[in-house]
């Protein structure tokens, strides 16, 4: 009974500690209470009492398990004369599949699978063993209902190990030679010892033998009554140690006792449930052995009804009454209701679960630099709040600036989004991001240090928003990509021009310089701290030196062709760059950079290889033609987009010394008349003409620019004069080609030639377009005929006359739309009324 | 992150979000997360006799991974700071 039954018996109590304990001793007591209804009816009613009954529902699972093995007890029956003829299963009745618990259910199925076909079973170790559990339990049935000694009553607590402890004792001595037997009777043991009996092949042969055998020793095994209490006295004191040791499992406790008969158990299928189970009691028996003793009156109330009035028919005093089993299938009822009232809300998330995921998502969103991740929208947003500033509107941030230099990523205008919350919750959230920041930054300066830094690349630490890359080489020690270092490799004056590869290398490497300097001007100390601005002030001069020195404005002049900085500012990309660039140069760099400029501006894209004029048909062009005109025309409207300006802006901040002398660079250089029949060659000599003519003519002082506040230098006006003259005299039988329109004229050919300046509508857009870009040519001669001397003028308009008179007379001729014809004009007399004429004085 | 504080700058303007099912849907962004979930207000579907159940929905909340493209005007769009936070973005991963 003993033994393993007596164990048995009481798990479902067990299981109900089991359960009780992990939550909390409140509800397991009032478990224990008599009134177990009331404890459950009323209890808690809070989060954790639903826990626990739940809980307490999954662990009457384990007790079921239980009460199918007492079904087995009906089963395979009491009396020991039955089972020493009749070891058939198959002919038993099946035991009850009460509860639908998977082992209780296959047990006849194996058992006879195993008696019918043997061979199969020697195949299959793990049915063998399952055999073998069935096949011996009755035989320990049959001990267990012989021996009436239980030692229950002197160690309630401790009686469940004790007793499993006690089985194998019994057994040892009578089936030294059957091991399946034992396997079963010391779960914890065969737990802790498997590789001691790996099932031999030779067993499962004897296996039907060893059944019989098994049987038959049932009868003498339980007559040796002696021996077992010796076992149990000795097993008692080893309990006692384990309760010395109650943190132990038991697993751990077992290899203690030196028991021959348990080592001698050879097999056990580890994975069996009930092994594990019954190991888990004892390490329960022996951490709360107070627990072990409260249980059992309340516990054994509620095994399986049918069970109870078996044991109690049998043996055992009647202990659980009608009524109680009443009360105890009604608490049951009320405990599966329960269970499935609040099953409802199994998917549903509370507001803590709610208020924990917000957590995480803002934890993950919160940073303390905002320009790290977020350096759009931050970026964005301040340039919008400055638009609008500018405007005149009143601040209006677009995204969400908690506190100063710590940005939220939440995003959304303030006004509306979190007029709800109110400003307090916006306070409260700051101070919790703040919190998760600083969390953060340890975490990750934790994190940093990992284990297998270099070994594999680098260890990264990945999240929602930057997922771990599978492997990450190290980049940041990779050598600078230098492409003057290259061409400084080469000996010689002239070298090799970068390649496009080197441009954009160098391009990217500028282009993070200058977002660190923008970075480092955005993060200015306080104006109050004086040595800060001092420090910020070297760091943001040094990285201006570095982005200095990789413009490569200070190669030799013919270092290669074109010049390193020509190159950098030929892609567009380099174009955009800039006037970002300008705005943190010094302006004895700047004006560097642009004679540079100047001096090679022969070497640009745009010039050298500027737009061809365009053709009355773009149909008779190939693919690749069109795609080429197309992509030069885009450069050269982002050169006078992007650095043209910056070029007026330089141009405007020099003396009249500086910009004779990049003239007569220029003209030294360069053919004027090639430079001027280019957009961006114009809208340089525009610059620096008028440039020159706002200098001689308004000697007052400028109160905004003190530089030019000095009266012009005669010797200067005098080298101007110089330089103008010879300028104007080289380009002067050019002039007329500079027009686009008789680019056009002399590039068209065939009947292109005819369809030009024709009546086609389609043309029209293409006309204006073309007036534009006339007007930007007369707005350079006119500039050219202000500077020019009396003679020089005559000359000049010599040389145009042609081409006033054409452009009048177009104006005027009826097919030319009004809009147009507006704008010839216009274009004309731009130049004539710089000569104090008029279009209108031509008849 | 780019994206997501890309789309934060879009908040109140009018987009145009088609999603893989070929539903596409017109309405003023209201806030969008770092998964890129998206929620709109006063929406309209393009084709509406396609998918009569949509005219009834005045809101939505747009799981991120349901979208293929996101139309907006181009003048909402800050080209040249985006490439900067390419940039950074790349310069942070390379950290």
């Amino acid at each position: 009974m003993s033994g393993f039954f007596g164990f048995d018996t009481s798990l479902p109590e067990r299981g109900a500690q089991n359960q009780g304990k992990p939550q909390q001793q409140q509800g397991f007591s009032g478990f224990q209470v008599p009134g177990t209804n009331d404890a459950f009816a009323l209890g808690g009613a809070g989060e954790e009492e639903d826990l626990a009954v739940y809980t307490w529902g999954e662990s009457t699972g384990g007790g079921l398990l239980e009460g199918g093995d007492e079904m087995n007890d009906e089963t395979f029956g009491d009396d020991l004369g039955g089972i020493t003829n009749n070891f058939q299963f198959s002919s038993q009745p099946a035991p009850q599949p009460s509860k639908g618990y998977g082992q209780s259910t296959a047990t006849g199925k194996i058992a006879s699978t195993q008696s019918r076909y043997k061979p199969k079973a020697a195949y299959d170790p793990f049915a063998f063993s399952e055999d073998d559990f069935y096949s011996s339990r009755p035989s320990k049935k049959s001990t267990t209902t012989k021996a009436p000694a239980r030692p229950k009553p002197s160690t309630a607590q401790s009686g469940s190990v004790e007793n499993l402890w006690n089985k194998p004792a019994v057994s040892s001595p009578a089936w030294g030679t059957a091991p399946s037997a034992m396997t079963r009777p010391t779960p914890p043991s065969s737990a802790s010892l498997p590789s001691q009996g790996p099932p031999a092949p030779g067993h499962i042969k004897s296996l039907e033998e060893i059944e019989a055998e098994m049987a038959q020793m049932a009868m003498p095994s339980t007559s040796s009554a002696a021996p077992t209490q010796q076992k149990v006295f000795s097993l008692e004191e080893i309990e006692r140690q384990m309760m010395e040791q109650t943190v132990e499992p038991p697993r751990q406790a077992t290899p203690q006792q030196p028991l021959p008969p348990r080592e001698a158990t050879p097999t056990q299928v580890p994975g069996l449930a009930a092994s594990g189970y019954s190991s888990q009691q004892a390490l329960l028996d022996s951490m709360f052995p107070e627990l072990g003793k409260g249980v059992p009156a309340s516990g054994l109330g509620q095994g399986t009804p049918s069970f109870v009035s078996d044991q109690t028919g049998s043996h055992e005093p009647p202990r659980p009454s009608p009524e109680e089993l009443a009360r105890m299938e009604e608490l049951h009822q009320r405990i599966t209701a329960k269970i499935e009232s609040m099953a409802k809300y199994n998917n549903l998330m509370g507001s803590s679960d709610k208020d924990f995921i917000t957590r995480i998502q803002l934890s993950q969103l919160a940073t303390a630099d905002p320009y790290v991740s977020d350096f759009y929208a931050q970026v964005f947003s301040a340039l919008k709040r400055s638009r609008m500033i500018s405007e005149g509107q009143g601040e209006n941030p677009t995204v969400v600036q908690v506190g100063a230099g710590l940005g939220l990523g939440v995003g959304g205008p303030v006004g509306n989004r979190f007029g709800k919350m109110g400003q307090n919750t916006m306070t409260k959230l700051s101070t919790q991001v703040k919190k998760l920041v600083e969390n953060r930054a340890q975490h990750q300066k934790v994190a940093n240090t990992a284990a297998l830094q270099g070994a594999l690349g680098r260890v990264t630490r990945g999240n929602a928003a930057a997922p771990r890359p599978v492997l990450a080489i190290p980049t940041s020690n990779k050598p600078e990509n230098r492409p003057t270092s290259h061409l400084n490799e080469q000996t010689g004056i002239h070298r090799a021009a970068l390649t496009k590869k080197q441009i954009m290398f160098a391009l990217e490497e500028l282009y993070d310089a200058i977002l660190e300097l923008e970075q480092m001007r955005r993060d200015a100390p306080p104006p109050t701290a004086m040595e800060e601005i001092e420090l910020w002030h070297n760091r943001c001069q040094a990285k201006v030196d570095i982005i200095w020195r990789r413009l490569m404005v200070m190669e030799p002049l013919d270092i290669s062709n074109p010049h390193p900085f020509i190159s950098l500012i030929n892609p567009i990309k380099g174009q955009k760059l800039f006037p970002r660039l300008l705005r943190h140069l010094p302006q004895n760099q700047t004006i560097t950079l642009l004679s540079l400029l100047v001096a090679t501006y022969t070497q640009l894209d745009v010039v050298a290889r500027a737009p061809p004029p365009p053709v009355a048909d773009s149909s008779l062009l190939t693919k690749a033609d069109r795609l080429d005109r197309a992509k030069r025309e885009a450069e050269t409207d982002n050169f006078l987009q992007f650095v043209i300006p910056g070029v007026d802006m330089i141009v405007n901040r020099c003396g009249l010394g500086l910009v004779a002398g990049m003239l007569a660079i220029s003209a030294q250089r360069s053919e004027v008349w090639r430079v001027a029949a280019t957009r961006p060659g114009i809208a340089l000599y525009t610059a620096l003409l008028s440039k020159a003519q706002s200098v001689i003519r308004t000697p007052i002082p400028d109160p905004m620019n003190p530089q030019q506040s000095q009266p012009v230098d005669p010797a200067e006006l005098d080298q101007w004069t110089k330089t103008f003259t010879y300028f104007l005299h080289v380009l002067l039988p050019h002039l007329p080609d500079l027009f686009p329109s008789s680019l056009a004229q002399k590039a068209a050919f065939g009947p292109g030639a005819y369809l030009l300046g024709g009546e086609n509508p389609l043309a029209e857009r293409e006309g204006l377009e073309m007036e534009k870009r006339e007007a930007e040519v007369w707005g350079f001669v006119a500039v050219l005929a202000v500077n020019a001397q009396e003679e020089d003028q005559t000359a000049l308009v010599g040389a145009l006359r042609e081409k006033i008179l054409h452009t009048v007379q177009a104006a005027r001729h009826p097919s030319t739309t009004k809009e147009r014809a507006e704008m010839k004009l216009r274009n004309v007399n731009m130049f004539l009324n710089g000569l104090g004429l008029d279009a209108s004085m031509i008849e | 992150m780019l994206i997501f504080s890309f789309f934060k700058t879009l908040t109140d303007q009018v987009i145009t979000v088609e999603l893989k099912n070929d539903l596409s849907i017109t309405g003023t962004l209201k806030s969008v997360d770092q998964f890129l979930n998206i929620r709109l207000d006063g929406i309209s579907v393009e084709d509406p006799e396609r998918h009569p159940h949509m005219l009834a929905v005045k809101n939505c909340f747009i799981r991120g991974s349901v979208v293929r493209y996101v139309r907006m005007a181009a003048k909402s769009v800050d080209t040249t700071l985006l490439e900067d936070a390419t940039r950074r973005e790349a310069k942070e991963a390379k950290k």
